[in-house]
């Protein structure tokens, strides 16, 4: 009957488009105003939140009280993967996941293949101790605050860092040489990726904090360049930068909040003992260079400490929390249609102590975010994976990790696919893509083959520890086991993208139908298998949520 | 059973799939509307005084003393000796050439300045020029932009820009080659097993744009389809092509002649980062050497352009554009390092057969600030305008045949310049 079905719908396939491949359940979700779609909501909140799709547990959770989303965000929150999707969503906002800094692992005595950790490592001093506080629920404040750090073994061995006994990888540290209590503003992870040089005079990194922690970024604006005033001129220029209006507007707060920061200035950015420590005997720094005091918006201060301080007592501060946080999951900026119920987030993430799972919380659970079609208020658009979701999911639905020589492809784009799929390299490329475009295409399809065969040969031999074959045993052909065959792919349906298909219905038609091509090609049973589930880890919907 | 080449006759989307030695393009280059362009991105910030800007006559411009002028016709630079390749490229190229002095970039910070340069706006979802050229191109190409190397800055045209990566990866992707990169190697479907995947998922990529009735969902699906249809196009020239060119601009400049050739992209973008440019300290070695391998690279790109046929009868030199920037200029005066810092007004060159070659555009006054210019005749004029990066890029997409107020509201073109 399969065969039948297939060659009748490969006759019609020159005419029109074969409508065995269409998904009416999800177009009728698009087009009628019947409200959120359950399955459609636990699929977006658990990509966004753990970056993989959910179980079949979950799904039937969902199916059996679509109430059961509330509880299950919870789960999401306190799952271990949400550290590491914050990690990866935040690298965005934090920009230091670099492929390279000024230094290298051989720098420090490592060998260079050892190049990729000491990357990694050095960009994620920072996400990591941003993931450590929304994790471990502790106050946002802790971001400016805190007189600890993230470190692992590596970064133990070539910082001052103290490393607690006993511990591996990524764990509560703290720096040896009395650099202040100032959070990430006291890491070598965030002055390694944003440096400056003496004429510069710290504004460039000054520049980051305001937009990283404030969303404020002055060079967003272009600069009135007034001809009035004589650039070569040093004492001209100074003046004109505090008093003529086009240029005071910016720098009389950033100056001053650029004088902060001499404390992490290398005065040779190429040196590995220079980088490796704070600075106080620099802090004065801002004496010689423009002699402007450090304020916080008008409010003199001394050094990281008391920087770190003004900005976690800045609202601004808690405004731009709510405000990444939206704009991280929704894909898009925020417009004034957001305003009513971003000040409802920002009660609500006040009122918890400023504990971003609250917020998060806040933004899965609105109606905004769950809701594609109901009512007049804003609407949830469809959303693409990003490069580190793609591997994620991928690595949970097949087990499969892609690594070469140890380094996860998706992570670098040294040697690796991370723009290619769609990623950010921190420096040329920060904003990840949002459309699929060629080579993310061809990512997807390669991922695809190696995943599927991995998993097809890991469930063929391990039956009972099967993760996603488990209504075949890789004997059947249509011939002899077609119930099972379509009761698999019924299950791959279901886990892949959260669909019910019927047993007769156009996707399982025409996934036999396929599987029977390829099994015509290949003459093997675990190859047609192989072949079919690519072609599903390949669908527009496998990357679109 | 319809393979991907069937449906890729089918829909009409075929070209370059079915053998680089066609000519599936015949309209292209036909008008100016259908030029190539070749951006050639120095990033780190260039010395415009040490070959576009003359400055000899400008106290407060710090020149080189063995530097001298060279002219040829209305086309003056800065000659030095140890730079030959610059007069080398002008004396052969100075018909083609035109260069734009005291350009303003509002911005002294690299990352503000390069999205400026290339957008012409401090938006961070704004497309960048290479980006909107392709993406307007009225022709169905497999890699409408082709980013061999440096910035870019997709925007809304995220589905037209393809990056080949920096060690071979896109030809590794498409010759399945990547596979074994992997540590639990697998083995790639035979070719028929792809094809019928290929095939499978063509048809359900156009079902979903078919049923898709959010705009959102439909513009994703799309650029599905889209990627989908180029990534089987590029599939089928991964014997033709190589595209795993090194950063050298000489290597880039072939791969880049090789893929215009075939007609398979429009624009194309590649870095050139010489010694590195951003010379806070030893101005002028770095930047003379930067300069040479700049113009060495420029000699090879151009030569090699005019020796291969274009579309429509003259050469692929006579249908392309190569417009070769920097994010910054440099301030006129050495610093205590003898090194420059930055400087908010830069210059370009540009060689196109859409601008009048033979010209400089713009100038410099006293202190190093950018003259006012008049956009209709593109003369200095003291009661003008700004000649920013904007005007610029205007400038580019007409010449592109792109109505620039699409994307630069405000911002005219040099209409004097155009052809």
């Amino acid at each position: 009957m399969v065969v039948a079905l297939s060659l009748l719908w490969m006759g019609c396939a020159q005419q029109e488009t074969p409508p065995e491949l269409n998904h009416p359940d999800e177009a009728e979700e698009e087009v009628k105003d019947m409200g959120p779609d359950p399955i459609a909501q636990l699929f977006r909140a658990s990509l966004d939140l753990r970056g993989v799709r959910p179980t079949m547990d979950e799904i039937d959770r969902v199916d059996a009280d679509p109430e059961a989303y509330g509880d299950l965000v919870d789960e999401f929150l306190d799952d271990p993967r949400f550290e590491d999707r914050i990690i990866n969503m935040y690298a965005e906002v934090f920009l230091t996941r670099a492929d390279g800094y000024s230094v290298s692992a051989a720098d420090y005595g490592l060998s260079s293949s050892n190049q990729f950790e000491f990357v990694r490592s050095v960009g994620d001093e920072t996400l990591r101790m941003f993931a450590h506080i929304v994790a471990n629920e502790l106050p946002l404040t802790e971001l400016v605050v805190g007189d600890w750090t993230m470190a692992n073994e590596l970064l133990a061995e070539i910082w001052p860092i103290e490393y607690p006994d006993g511990a591996t990888g990524w764990a509560v540290s703290r720096y040896t040489d009395a650099r202040p209590a100032a959070g990430i503003l006291a890491t070598n992870s965030f002055w390694w990726r944003y440096m400056s040089t003496t004429s510069n005079a710290n504004r460039g990194k000054a520049n980051a904090v305001s937009k990283i922690l404030l969303c404020n970024d002055y060079l967003s604006k272009t600069i009135e360049f007034d001809r009035s005033v004589n650039l070569l001129d040093e004492d001209a220029l100074n003046d004109a930068l505090k008093t003529n209006p086009g240029c005071a507007t910016c720098h009389n707060s950033l100056d001053p909040l650029a004088s902060f920061l001499w404390g992490t200035y290398y005065t040779d950015y190429r040196s590995p003992s220079d980088l490796k420590y704070y600075h106080p005997e620099r802090e004065h720094l801002w004496q010689s260079y423009g002699d402007i005091e450090p304020a916080y918006y008008g409010q003199p201060g001394e050094g990281l400490g008391d920087l770190g301080q003004f900005i976690a007592a800045d609202p601004r501060f808690i405004d731009c929390a709510v405000e990444r946080v939206f704009e991280l999951l929704s894909q898009r900026d925020t417009s004034l249609d957001d305003t009513a119920r971003m000040t409802e987030w920002r009660n609500d993430f006040v009122q918890s102590d400023l504990n971003m799972k609250t917020l998060f919380k806040s933004v899965l659970l609105d109606e905004g975010y769950r809701s594609t079609t109901l009512g007049d208020g804003p609407k949830a658009t469809r959303k693409m994976v990003t490069p580190d979701m793609l591997g994620a999911q991928v690595e949970d639905l097949t087990g499969f990790v892609f690594e070469s020589g140890g380094v996860p492809v998706l992570e670098t784009d040294s040697g690796g696919l991370r723009t290619l799929a769609g990623g950010i390299d921190g420096t040329n490329v920060t904003r990840p893509a949002t459309q699929p475009m060629t080579t993310l295409v061809l990512v997807q399809e390669r991922f695809a083959q190696a995943a599927a065969n991995h998993v097809v040969a890991h469930d063929r031999d391990n039956p009972d520890e099967a993760r996603l074959f488990s209504d075949i045993d890789f004997h059947e052909t249509p011939k002899n086991g077609e119930p099972q065959m379509v009761a698999q792919i019924q299950s791959l349906h279901l886990r892949l993208f959260g669909r019910h298909v019927a047993a007769d219905g156009p996707e399982v038609v025409a996934n036999l139908a396929l599987w029977e091509d390829l099994y015509e090609v290949s003459l093997t049973i675990e190859d047609a298998w192989a072949g079919l589930l690519t072609v599903l880890l390949r669908d527009p919907d496998f990357l679109f949520y | 059973m319809l393979n991907r080449r069937d449906f890729l006759q089918f829909t009409g989307l075929s070209g370059v799939a079915l053998g680089a030695g066609m000519v599936p393009f015949q309209a292209l280059a036909q008008s100016q509307n259908h030029l190539n362009f070749v951006f050639v991105f120095n990033g780190g910030g260039w010395d415009p005084t040490r070959v576009f800007a003359n400055c000899f006559e400008q106290r407060a411009v710090d020149m080189e003393l063995d530097a001298g002028i060279s002219q040829i016709g209305d086309l003056r630079w800065v000659d030095h000796i140890d730079r030959p390749s610059v007069s080398t490229f002008f004396e052969r190229y100075h018909s083609r050439s035109t260069i734009f002095n005291g350009l303003l970039v509002p911005s002294v910070a690299h990352g503000t300045c390069r999205r400026l340069m290339m957008t012409g706006t401090t938006n961070d979802g704004a497309s960048d020029w290479a980006a909107i050229i392709a993406g307007e191109s009225q022709i169905s190409l497999s890699l409408p932009q082709m980013v061999l190397s440096g910035p870019s800055y997709p925007g809304q045209h995220g589905t037209s820009v393809t990056r080949a990566g920096t060690s071979g990866q896109l030809d590794a992707l498409l010759s399945g080659e990547v596979l074994e990169w992997s540590d639990h190697h697998t083995e790639r479907p035979s070719p028929r097993m792809e094809d019928r995947m290929d095939s499978y998922l063509l048809r359900r990529a156009a079902a979903a744009v078919q049923e898709a009735n959010m705009p959102k969902a439909k513009e994703l699906y799309e650029a599905y389809e889209a990627s989908l249809i180029r990534g089987v196009e590029l599939k089928d020239l991964r014997e033709v092509i190589n595209w795993s060119a090194s950063g050298d601009l000489t290597a880039q400049g072939n791969l880049a002649a090789q893929i215009l050739s075939l007609g398979i992209s429009r624009t194309i973008m590649m870095n050139h980062g010489g010694v590195g440019w951003d010379s806070h300290t030893n101005n002028d070695n770095t930047q003379s050497q930067s300069w040479e391998s700049l113009f060495g690279g420029l000699i090879d790109m151009a030569d090699r352009f005019s020796t291969l046929p274009g579309r429509g009868g003259g050469s692929l030199l006579d249908e392309t554009c190569i417009v070769v920037m920097s994010e910054m200029g440099r301030t006129p005066a050495l610093n205590g390092n003898e090194g420059k810092d930055h400087w908010p007004y830069t210059s370009a060159l540009v060689m196109g057969p859409g601008l009048q070659g033979g010209r400089v555009i713009g100038a410099t006054d006293e202190f190093y600030y950018g003259e006012k210019i008049d956009y209709d005749s593109g003369e200095i004029w003291h009661d003008g305008q700004d000649l920013t990066v904007g005007n610029l890029g205007a400038t580019l997409l007409a010449s592109a045949g792109v109505d620039s107020r699409d994307y630069l509201p405000g911002m005219a073109p040099v209409y004097g310049v155009l052809k």
